[in-house]
């Protein structure tokens, strides 16, 4: 059972304030073999994260006390290397938008399913094992603007310089299509692209157009 | 040219008709080649200057006085309403019973209005009944007792009472509609959490025995999977529930946050009626209009608001500071108090909903204002205070461009 082995290696973070919630999502990953952590609090979770890096996080962006938007910044979730689901209830659609923005991996909206949230765990870590190995497209090449892209953006980019769909890039990244449509948003207004096409040509020649 | 106080009676073979019937005519005297006094010409430039209106009037209520004041209140020139009773300025309520009421204290010596003063009825020229404040007081004179009258047109007052009267009612109604959706929300989040649990827990089973090494009893499967079904029409029974009370999308236009904050002060201040407090306003210049629903950014405002003032209601130094400035592409609102600051075990529950230190009220103003805020891609932050520093919340709304994502 290598994959046991592996698994409980990693450990897989959830930060939501209601108790039953952590709970059974504890459950369901406990059950695939994950070591599972809850926390009733950001400030809890950032204290522990200090110490033991998860793997993968979970988090409520609705919490009574620090909200999930302000523990991503405190996290500095833009650079932070486990992925970062954000829970959201339904109609929060800008709220996510921001979510991503200020670094969360891609948001699961509630109430969820089993089957689904542990898949894309599955997928989110296979992802970010391509990411620790040679294995994936990113923008080699420096352009005008890249310092101003996350690391996230820039794989982003890459996927779509590569002329993957929101689909395929979503894929290989292990994030849904919708947060792909956010990241290509926000790059293409970073670097003042109108369109794919302009973008890459930015990116390719350096060149605005 | 006018005059005052110089009236005689017009021998009757000389009296001209009198336009109002059987009233005694008079006639304002100017005595040629008599100047006034100094102290006459003294009373006539103060009754000409005085911003309220005054009337004098003799034992038979015929107005002896009406100053400039009174003309421009009243519609009248003074040469059409001296040597007239006075009633011609009253609403007939008033005026039927004048006369009488003027022969009942002259009979009686008993004060009704002399010395006290009242909110009464005017009538003006073009027979518009307009709210005075009327105060009478009495000259024993030579020439027998008059009144004199000082008038202070409350219209305007009445129109900042009437406003006021109507921003309560506003608020009222929107705190009645906001708390109905905010139950409505917080009821449908609330719920969402143990149904959620549910769900994973009857799933987790299932995976479990499918993944057990006996095989899954498919009686045992059968049934977990109807819990699951019924726990997910439950969901969706919520998520209609959600849809109706979350049907107002939010209409974002172009917004100034000043003006948002100067109506919301307006609105709260006004409806405050304990000890003044002190608004400090604290601007960055240039701020840029904000792409938000102005009624529900104004939600939040007025909220926040009226919780610094009531935080401060009891202190003995009473102010509230609005700082509004722009940094990494928020526009930040930070509302801090001089009140006593939010206590630990407060702050952890403060934006939960149904959770509220005050008496009154479900304690979801928080809770709804910072998923407004959050829904606007913004967040709502506290800083408790505590130790001699009062709370400071801080509303955080994205600048510029919002990005679309297409739903599906």
């Amino acid at each position: 059972m290598i994959e046991r082995v592996q698994k409980s290696d990693q450990a897989i973070y959830i930060v939501d304030d209601d108790p039953a919630v952590r709970d059974a999502l504890a459950v369901v990953f406990e059950l695939e073999g994950y070591k599972v952590s809850g926390y009733e609090t950001g400030d809890a979770f950032l204290e522990a994260a200090k110490t033991h890096p998860p793997a993968c996080v979970f988090l409520d962006v609705h919490m009574p006390g620090r909200s999930g938007l302000d523990i991503l910044k405190a996290l500095n979730a833009d650079h932070y290397p486990a992925p970062i689901f954000i829970i959201s209830g339904q109609g929060d659609i800008p709220m996510a938008v921001t979510a991503i923005k200020f670094g969360a991996f891609d948001f699961i909206e509630k109430p969820f399913d089993a089957d689904h949230i542990v898949q894309r765990v599955h997928e989110a870590l296979a992802a970010q094992a391509r990411r620790d190995g040679a294995d994936h497209k990113s923008v080699a090449h420096d352009f005008p603007g890249r310092e101003m892209l996350t690391p996230r953006e820039i794989e982003v980019l890459g996927q779509i310089t590569a002329g993957a769909s929101n689909k395929e890039a979503g894929r290989h990244l292990g994030i849904s299509p919708r947060t792909i449509e956010v990241h290509r948003a926000r790059i293409m207004e970073k670097l003042g692209a109108r369109n794919a096409a302009d973008l890459v040509r930015i990116v390719l020649t350096g060149e605005h157009g | 040219m006018k005059c005052y106080g110089a009236v005689r009676r017009i021998p009757e073979d000389r009296a001209p008709t009198s336009p109002r019937g059987n009233d005694d005519v008079f006639e304002v005297v100017q005595v040629p080649g008599q100047s006034p006094t100094v102290s006459e010409a003294r009373l006539l430039s103060v009754l000409d200057t005085a911003v309220d209106g005054i009337v004098v009037i003799d034992d038979r209520a015929r107005v002896l006085v009406f100053n400039k004041a009174c003309e421009v209140l009243f519609g009248y020139p003074a040469a059409s309403v001296v040597g007239h009773n006075i009633s011609v300025l009253m609403p007939p309520e008033f005026s039927s019973g004048h006369d009488a009421a003027v022969g009942h204290y002259l009979k009686t010596g008993e004060k009704r209005i002399i010395g006290i003063g009242r909110e009464v009825r005017a009538r003006h020229a073009d027979g518009t009944v307009f709210p005075i404040e009327l105060s009478v007081g009495e000259a024993r004179t030579p020439e027998g007792p008059q009144f004199i009258g000082i008038i202070r047109d409350l219209r305007p007052r009445k129109q900042v009472e009437q406003r006021l009267a109507q921003l309560q009612a506003q608020l009222v109604q929107m705190a009645r509609v906001n708390a109905m959706d905010e139950m409505g929300a917080a009821i449908a989040h609330e719920l969402n959490q143990p149904l959620t649990a549910v769900m994973l827990y009857l799933q987790a089973l299932s995976r479990k025995l499918k993944t057990s090494e006996t095989g899954a009893d498919p009686a045992m499967l059968e049934i977990l999977g109807k819990a699951s079904r019924e726990a997910e029409r439950a969901g969706s029974i919520i998520q209609r529930m959600r849809n109706f009370v979350e049907k107002r999308e939010p209409e974002r236009q172009p917004v100034d946050i000043r003006k948002l904050v100067d109506e919301a002060l307006e609105v709260t201040l006004l409806g405050n009626d304990g000890a003044p407090v002190e608004v400090v306003r604290d601007e960055a210049p240039d701020l840029p209009l904000l792409d938000v629903d102005p009624v529900q950014i104004q939600q939040i405002l007025i909220n926040l608001a009226r919780n610094a003032i009531e935080a401060v209601k009891q202190r003995d130094e009473r102010w509230i500071r609005i700082a509004i400035h722009a940094a990494d592409g928020l526009l930040l609102v930070e509302i801090e108090d001089s009140g006593p600051g939010i206590a630990p075990e407060t702050v952890r529950n403060l934006f939960k909903a149904f959770s509220t230190s005050k008496r009154t009220g479900l304690g979801l103003g928080l809770a709804i204002s910072r998923s407004i805020a959050q829904n606007h891609g913004g967040d709502l932050l506290v800083e408790p205070g505590g130790g001699g520093r009062g709370a400071t919340f801080v509303l955080s709304l994205p600048l510029g461009v919002t990005t679309t994502v297409n739903t599906k």
